[in-house]
């Protein structure tokens, strides 16, 4: 534990760059200088899916409508913006007061927050997630609110809902009882680690209790030997890849109804289980010889070359998984250093690919790597790999990040104008397409903003009922 | 609608019936019918196509003749492999960093180089819903199998291309590959310790840009099938860029950067959100006398008490009411200041304890914890084996292997995992022939030339 | 002497025997390394990954060893006392294809070379022909 934290009183003022600070480099300087035959795959591909003829395009998920009935809880919210993205209606049901993260904000800093035209504060994690949804508040807890839920069923294509297991159940809401209402409803659970099963009543909300339990953190971080410790990813791993993990089981249910099925089904996703399915082969080892996966900060225990090392101002990725790139990275070393290319590749243990993964080779590797890139910024490291096609990146920083010119030209990150919340900056859907490209078309809704609206709409509410439900604490 | 003898149950029962893992085989598949090619390598193109292939698309993996693709000649530290490599390379082995990227699939080798395997991609295209390729952007549009080409055999085609920085753009000629992904999108700069606690960028010990990055490529691909069959009739061109995914995943630090300008860092194993919500380091090792250095290792807990009633209880637990009293709201404790201060005395408390007597000490006192679990410990739990998450698998080449499930669980047309993967080239006949018309002695021909 | 200016990799001015210090462990660093060739201890100092000086010959105990070493003709040293203990998986650790034949509970699992006689199609006999 370190004492020399600076302490919260003596935070330095930070100037707010306007976004971009520099501009996005413009069709006519990317292209400049390329031969026409060899941009006209280039132009294709950008004329079909640039995000700015989104608009023209339709929407894949137009007509689903999605019922995000998470609270508390990353994974959830995470999950839903997949079908908002690509068009469906995703109605968020939160809580009278609004879902606990709304109020989230790093280390609890107020100035932190987006405030809304109503004077709302709401936190940036929220926000990010909250994208093309729409808010209604609704307390399950009441006799009536399940029984407006159960109006507003009949007409919802997939609900999620991360209650602890079998509390929907015990309400009289959850899959058994709802698709009595509707079959064709397709019911969605989230969780950390699930809802039956021995470890069912050890619930934890957040990342990273998925982490701890399935396997990552112990295997992130530098081992001890180089002095490291498990490490948990610093934004909520588990809760992004079990979400995605989670849409795909919901989107396979609604495709299998309309393709034969005819029904719904339930459907059930975690966090923890989205990483085991893709935590490598963490598993197969285990099963074989009885190895546990050892953590091996920022190299790889299967590839070589394929790390993060540091380089004179910062950390410089380099990466050559076969041959052709191996030799082609010493060349490029060897430009500087030709003592070091000539010493590795004339090194007879280092000859096949497979030979060079044992740890004491990798130390070879990377320091004589290192021996290089001390020298060089993260730029003429890139600079100089590229230039042999190999594939390096210097470790970027979120300002960097949001700089970067590839990014600001192909609007991976881009500014939401909200009617809510004004100018956000935000980092755009990752779907990208030619026919039904994904899209942000606001970041947020204030809690219950959409209350009338919806009520109205699928439950027929009209005036004197909601104001009556409004003060009963139901909605 | 729910059978009658299922109502009555108690909810963990009822889970455990219609989520049996025992019964998946009797339940009908999503993607039954649903043809998938995949021309991919290393691990984000080929776990698109797994996820599909898990949903019971009929998937044909297409890898270079005699050494496969290069994820076959990965495995950590250079010492486990599952033989053969093909039937031709019975002396090689594939090493497990190609495990888990490749379930279920059909196996076919081809060498793009030749004209004849051209004609056979075409063919397989004409019949093909699904193509997931990650070669260079514009390769298979110059070797004439890309998706303009691909549209005018088959306009009903979804082509999910998948890489690193995208087809168009500045960065259009440049490799990439995972960690690259996280390491321009900023996934390295909030990961570990600061470097005032001693602490450098961290990656995230998996493949997860690749790994993650196929799971939303499989999901735009399914939300396309759904638009194509039910909506418009339409094939697709989709373009998934790795380095965008990585940033997808840090928006809400971008959004804060947008505002205020903020560069945010690394704060290890505690949460800028929330506190107490971090991992502890416990004092003692589980399992001291074992040979194992994994094991050897001291313990890691994580504790979760940021509502107030549970910091009160957490501070009572370890006899320090006085914190309760300095601390008494969450705003009082979220601060940095506070939280470099909390938590070296909650790990204080837990010197002389084993991350289980930590576990268990907090369980006592009804406040939420996770000891710091290895592969050793996740693989033993009984859990997931009974979720079908992990399983033994019986492989028809490889044996007794212990694998991953699908993530998720469907109650009526549940993923499952039929294989592990196949040797190179193990199913050329069988594809060739069915698929694309030809004769034995044709077949035989090809592998002569060395084309498949 | 190829190494003699180099930082990160150390050349033992004595044996000629090359100590690589992994930039893990040795980026920014002060102290005393062993050489895994002659046990020569060394003062020595690195900053971002640049040596301050050329190594001083001095006595007493080490503070680290190198993360790896060899000879000038590639003949690695990876005795445990001379260089730095590897990551380990398993209390016995290999660092080359290891033959298996049984999963760790006993089952039958293709896990060895084999040849072509040993295959029937892409398959290993003892699973096509059932055991």
């Amino acid at each position: 534990m370190a004492e020399k934290w600076r302490t919260e009183k003596k935070r330095p003022t930070i100037k707010v760059l306007p976004w971009p600070a520099i501009p996005a480099p413009t069709v006519d300087q990317v292209y400049a200088g390329v031969a026409e035959k060899q941009k006209e795959y280039s132009l294709w591909v950008e004329s079909a899916v640039r995000q700015q003829f989104n608009a023209d395009k339709p929407e894949s998920l137009d007509g689903i409508r999605v019922l995000d009935m998470t609270a508390n809880m990353e994974i959830g919210h995470w999950c839903s913006s997949h079908f908002s993205e690509l068009g469906a209606e995703v109605i968020m049901v939160e809580p009278p007061g609004g879902d606990p993260i709304r109020k989230l904000t790093p280390f609890g800093r107020q100035e932190y927050m987006f405030e809304a035209k109503n004077g709302e504060k709401v936190g940036a994690r929220y926000l990010s997630e909250a994208r093309n949804k729409f808010s209604v508040t609704l307390n399950l807890e009441t006799e009536q609110g399940r029984a407006l839920l159960k109006k507003i069923i009949p007409q919802v294509d997939i609900l999620i809902e991360n209650a602890p297991p079998g509390h929907y159940d015990k309400l009289g809401i959850g899959y058994r009882q709802l698709s009595e209402i509707n079959p064709r409803l397709v019911y969605l659970w989230v969780g950390q680690r699930g809802q039956w099963g021995p470890l069912k009543d050890d619930v934890g909300n957040l990342d990273p209790t998925a982490q701890c339990s399935m396997g990552f953190t112990h295997g992130t971080g530098a081992p001890v030997a180089f002095g490291g410790t498990p490490t948990r990813s610093g934004w909520w791993l588990c809760d992004h890849v079990g979400g995605t993990f989670a849409a795909i089981g919901a989107m396979a249910a609604l495709y299998a109804r309309e393709r034969f099925l005819g029904k719904g089904q339930f459907v059930e996703c975690t966090a923890a289980e989205g990483v085991i399915r893709i935590i490598d082969y963490n598993w197969a080892w285990q099963g074989m010889d009885g190895s546990i996966r050892p953590r091996y900060g920022n190299w790889d225990l299967a590839i070589n070359i394929y790390a993060v090392n540091p380089c004179a101002d910062g950390q410089i990725m380099v990466g050559g998984g076969h041959d052709r790139l191996w030799f082609r990275i010493w060349r490029t070393v060897g430009k500087d250093k030709p003592e070091l290319e000539q010493h590795i590749c004339e090194d007879p243990k280092l000859r096949v690919v497979t030979d060079r993964l044992p740890h004491y080779m990798q130390v070879e590797t990377y320091t004589t790597l290192c021996e290089w890139t001390k020298d060089k910024t993260r730029n003429e490291a890139e600079t100089a790999l590229q230039e042999e096609e190999v594939a390096s990146g210097g470790v970027s920083f979120l300002d960097e990040v949001c700089e970067f010119p590839h990014y600001k030209y192909r609007g991976h990150i881009e500014i939401v104008d909200d009617l809510n919340f004004g100018k956000v900056l935000i980092g755009a859907s990752g779907f990208i397409g030619m026919n039904t490209p994904g899209r942000i078309k606001w970041v947020g809704r204030t809690t219950g903003q959409d209350n009338e609206d919806v009520y109205r709409r699928l439950a027929g509410l009209d005036r004197e009922g909601l104001t009556a439900f409004k003060k009963g604490g139901v909605i | 609608m729910v059978d009658k003898s299922l109502k009555d149950m108690t909810f963990e029962d009822y889970c455990r019936t219609v989520f049996n893992t025992k019964k998946r085989f009797d339940k009908p598949e999503v993607l039954k019918g649903i043809r998938a090619i995949s021309t991919t390598q290393y691990i984000l193109g080929p776990s698109c196509a797994a996820y599909l292939a898990e949903l019971g698309a009929e998937t044909i993996k297409v890898e270079l003749p005699k050494r496969g693709e290069p994820m076959r000649h990965t495995t950590p530290f250079n010492e486990p492999f599952l033989y053969p490599l093909s039937r031709w390379m019975p002396e090689k082995g594939t090493g497990l960093g190609f495990f888990g990227a490749n379930p279920n699939e059909y196996f076919l080798s081809l060498d793009f180089h030749k004209p004849e395997a051209i004609q056979i991609m075409k063919r397989l295209a004409a019949k093909t819903d699904v193509c997931c390729e990650n070669y260079r952007a514009g390769t298979f549009d110059r070797w004439g199998i890309g998706y303009r080409q691909y549209a005018q055999l088959n306009p009903r085609l979804i082509y999910q291309w998948m890489g690193g920085f995208g087809g168009w753009g500045p960065g259009r000629n440049r490799a990439s590959y995972d960690i690259l992904g996280q390491a321009q999108g900023g996934c390295f700069s909030i990961t570990g310790w600061h470097k005032e606690y001693g602490g450098m960028p961290s990656k995230q010990t998996i493949w997860i840009m690749d790994y993650w990055g196929g799971a939303i490529s499989a999901f735009n691909v399914l939300a396309c099938l759904y638009w194509r069959d039910n909506v418009s009739g339409k094939g697709n061109f989709l373009e998934y860029s790795q380095v965008h995914g990585a940033q997808r995943h840090l928006t809400d630090f971008i959004s804060l950067y947008g505002k205020t300008g903020i560069v945010p860092q690394r704060f290890g194993n505690f949460e800028p959100l929330l506190c107490v919500h971090g991992i502890l380091k416990c004092g003692k090792s589980s399992y001291p006398n074992s040979k194992n250095p994994q094991e050897q290792e001291v313990g890691f807990c994580l504790v979760s008490a940021y509502k107030d009633e549970d910091f009160q209880k957490l501070c009572k637990m370890i006899n320090r009411a006085d914190l309760g009293k300095k601390y008494p709201t969450h705003a009082d404790r979220v601060g940095a200041d506070a939280q470099t201060a909390i938590y070296p005395e909650l790990e204080k408390f837990a010197a002389d304890k084993t991350k289980e007597e930590f576990d268990k000490a907090c369980k006592a006192n009804g406040i939420l914890s996770q000891p710091v679990w290895n592969s050793k410990e996740v693989a033993a739990n009984e859990h997931w084996h009974m979720r079908g998450t992990l399983q033994w698998l019986d492989d028809p080449t490889f044996g007794d292997v212990l694998t991953q499930g699908p993530a998720y669980q469907l109650s009526d047309t549940p993923a499952r995992v039929r294989w592990a993967f196949k040797p190179v080239g193990a199913d050329n006949e069988y594809i060739l022939s069915k698929l694309c018309g030809y004769s034995g002695s044709h077949i035989a021909e090809l592998e002569q030339k060395e084309i498949i | 002497m190829p190494f003699k200016d180099s930082s990160l990799i150390l050349q033992c001015p004595k044996c000629d025997v090359i100590n690589y210090l992994d930039p893990f462990t040795f980026w920014n660093f002060k102290g005393k390394i062993k050489c895994a060739g002659c046990d020569v201890v060394y003062e020595y100092a690195l900053q971002n990954g640049h040596r301050q000086a050329p190594p001083k010959e001095t006595k007493g105990p080490h503070d680290k060893l190198p993360g790896f070493a060899q000879t000038k003709d590639w003949k690695p040293i990876t005795t445990p006392g001379k260089v730095a203990a590897a990551p380990q998986a398993r209390e016995d650790f290999q660092g080359k294809p290891i033959p298996i034949s049984k999963s760790i509970r006993g089952k039958v699992v293709s896990g060895k070379p084999l040849t072509a006689a040993d295959l029937v199609g892409s398959v290993p006999k003892m699973f096509y022909n059932g055991f």
